[in-house]
């Protein structure tokens, strides 16, 4: 066996370790970075418009950066976008640097607005008539590219022939669907381009930390359908339809997964990052009902099948803590993954001992202000009050954009000294 | 229960399609239109804010009372106008360039609002210029000024400092939050004020009101503080 292969076996059994409640022979580090490589690496002239534009340039930044300091697995968030795909299909719910005309410097990252997608009155329609409505309108309101697909129509009125198929004849359709032909060969390119990234990270000796992603339905509806405040008001006024359109997003996400079942993937975890569910933002009932319930469905399946969720929050969860381990309770201990953004982990550690592993607690604000002692002092903090019999990941409290290098170099150096000498 | 009570409730139930019907009965009944707003609508949103700062209500359930007192000011309008009413205060409120998150920043509004400013809200992604010219034009007593990413933090600095150079510092109070400011930043960048949630931001501005402070002695209201 090479020594990356070697290194790859053992970083992947420390994950798995740790994830599997066992102790591993030192406490996994896997930050999650956006554009932290580049930063760090300013003599490559990386950006988040390369990451977006030039797949194989930015690449290099990546390669480097694990090279340093070699993470327990690749950790890559920001090399899975198509800046290209993007120019020609104009999504209106965002914009992101190398856009023609936008504001954004280049180091920034992509930058979602959300749009109401869909209207209130509207989940009737999305709910009886799921493909109509996003081929009608979702896609025509979602992309500026695709707008003539909005007079798509097969239509059964008179089947001789062909002539159930002559709407799409027409000027505006034709221009929409050549637009997705084309789309489909520019992504296909850009897929390669990331699947050789992530062969060549494993290559290295680096495991990806997943191998599919997904959201909670709850989410899906409030980021991409109904925006934040549009979602927010839904809560109130007709929590029954929000219910609804979450069972049906449920079973979407899980016939995605059941074809996956069997698929030669390197990991079997699935990400899922927890947008609009921290304290505050929603009542525990609904949180429990709306939020959680759906999501939960997805999350048996997967472990049914074998995978690992790793359940990303975001935001403050304090008051969702105990009512999450409850719920993880019903699963074989070391189910899943959490991360936590905030809260004393410590006392996070107690809670989910013997349940799941935990993950994050190095903040991002110390990472990018703090003294380097204060980082060896958080790290060893985290080791002494969360490593002990596996189950913890050290991570940062969000993906790492940009940062001192020296408390970078101090995060990594004092969990392989400290994390071992337990 | 009074109609002052109704009133009251109609706010913290978010009882938007009641609020016009209670006030034309207060009309009918000889009730001032200052009374319906102070001890009716304001009432409810206070009694709401409290219950948001316990954590009994949430982030919808505001929004939506929000809705109720909105329609409800609208309709005493002119009564208000009649009897001279003038609001305690004005604010203006921005989410600052760069930054598009207005969840938090409307709750302030809201909650100023509630405690009886006219609020003049600038939305997101706001320039410094924009704001400037709102000082000039408004000539608000309190600026409100939200921002939620670190990459946007520096823009409150950037504010406060054109505001400065402006020459219109000495003019309007100027209060900073979001999720990522805390009361050190707040005052190392010369704010006036800062709070870490909604309720105390409203309370904060009032005392801006009463207090002859000095410009830049950030006054710091946290959530454990008895507002
Ligand atoms: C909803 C949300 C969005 C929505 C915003 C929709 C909207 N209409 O606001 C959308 C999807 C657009 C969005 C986009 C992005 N977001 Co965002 N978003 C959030 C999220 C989930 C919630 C924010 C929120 O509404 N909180 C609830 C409110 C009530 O809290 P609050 O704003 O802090 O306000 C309270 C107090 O701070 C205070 N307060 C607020 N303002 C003021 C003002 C004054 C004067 C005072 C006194 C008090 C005060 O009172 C409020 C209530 O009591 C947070 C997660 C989180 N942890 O907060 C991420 C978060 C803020 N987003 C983040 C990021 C990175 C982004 C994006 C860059 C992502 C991307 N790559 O596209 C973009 C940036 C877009 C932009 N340019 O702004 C990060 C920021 C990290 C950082 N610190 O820099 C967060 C923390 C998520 C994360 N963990 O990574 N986001």
């Amino acid at each position: 066996m090479s020594k990356n292969q070697t290194m790859y076996e053992l970083r992947l059994k420390r994950f798995e370790d740790a994830i599997a409640l066992k102790e591993p022979d030192t406490t996994p580090v896997a930050p999650w970075v956006d554009g932290l490589p580049y930063f760090l690496y300013p003599e490559l002239g990386v950006t988040h418009k390369t990451a977006l534009y030039d797949h194989a340039k930015a690449m290099e930044a990546h390669i480097r950066y694990h090279r340093e300091f070699e993470p327990d697995a690749n950790c890559t968030n920001s090399m899975f976008l198509c800046g290209k795909a993007a120019d020609f299909l104009e999504p209106t719910m965002m914009d992101w640097p190398g856009r023609k005309g936008t504001p954004l410097p280049d180091e920034s990252i992509y930058q979602m607005f959300e749009i109401e997608h869909m209207r209130a009155d509207e989940y009737d329609e999305l709910i009886g008539d799921y493909s109509k409505f996003i081929l009608t309108k979702y896609l025509p309101r979602a992309f500026k590219g695709l707008r003539g697909i909005e007079n798509f129509r097969i239509d059964p009125s008179v089947c001789i022939m062909n002539l159930p198929l002559t709407p799409i004849a027409a000027p505006d359709v034709q221009g929409a669907l050549t637009k997705l032909i084309e789309y489909g060969r520019i992504q296909a390119q850009a897929d390669e381009v990331f699947l050789k990234f992530i062969g060549g990270m494993i290559d290295l000796g680096f495991p990806p930390i997943f191998a599919a992603y997904g959201e909670s339905p709850f989410d899906v509806i409030s980021d991409y359908f109904r925006g934040t405040m549009g979602m927010l008001y839904d809560q109130v006024e007709r929590p029954e339809k929000i219910k609804e359109a979450c069972a049906f997003f449920a079973d979407i996400q899980i016939e995605k997964y059941v074809a996956m079942k069997d698929a030669p993937l390197p990991v079997r975890r699935v990400f899922f990052p927890l947008h609009k569910g921290m304290d505050g933002f929603i009542s525990d009932e609904q949180y429990r009902d709306l939020y959680w319930a759906p999501f939960h469905r997805i999350l048996a399946r997967l472990i049914d099948m074998g995978y690992t969720p790793i359940i990303y929050t975001e935001g403050s969860y304090e008051t969702r803590c105990a009512f999450i381990r409850e719920k993880l309770l019903e699963f074989p201990p070391g189910s899943c993954m959490i991360h936590f953004e905030s809260g004393d982990f410590a006392a996070l550690k107690k809670m989910f001992q013997g349940i799941a592993c935990i993950f994050g607690g190095v903040p991002m604000q110390m990472l990018e202000y703090a003294e380097k002692d204060k980082i060896v002092d958080r790290v060893k903090y985290l080791i002494d009050n969360c490593a002990a019999g596996g189950g913890y990941v050290l991570d940062a409290s969000g993906a790492i954009e940009i940062a001192k290098r020296e408390n970078i170099e101090a995060m990594f150096e004092t969990a392989r000294t400290y994390g071992k000498a337990r | 229960m009074s109609l002052l009570e109704e009133l009251a409730q109609a706010v913290e139930y978010g009882k938007t399609a009641d609020v016009a019907a209670l006030i034309e009965r207060g009309v009918a009944e000889g009730v001032s239109a200052q009374d319906m707003l102070s001890n009716g609508l304001i009432r409810g949103m206070k009694g709401l804010g409290v219950k948001f700062k316990n954590h009994q209500v949430f982030v919808p359930e505001v929004l939506i009372a929000a809705r109720t007192l909105k329609k409800g000011s609208e309709t005493l309008k002119h009564l208000l106008i009649d009897e001279k009413i003038e609001p305690i205060g004005k604010a203006v409120t921005a989410t600052v360039k760069g930054d598009l998150h207005d969840v938090g920043k409307n709750l302030v509004r809201i909650m100023l609002e509630g405690v009886g400013f006219k609020v003049i809200d600038l939305g997101v992604d706001v320039s410094t210029d924009a704001i400037i010219d709102s000082i000039r034009v408004h000539t608000p007593d309190v600026l409100a000024l939200s921002a939620l990413l670190n990459t946007t933090l520096n823009q409150l600095a950037n504010v406060i400092r054109d505001v400065g150079d402006a020459g219109l510092r000495g003019q309007v109070k100027i209060m900073v939050g979001g999720a990522p400011v805390d009361e050190e930043f707040a005052k190392r960048i010369g704010a006036d004020a800062y709070a870490d949630n909604a309720v105390a931001a409203a309370e904060v501005a009032k005392q801006l009101l009463e207090t002859d402070q000095k410009v830049g002695g950030a006054k710091i209201v946290k959530e454990s503080d008895d507002v």
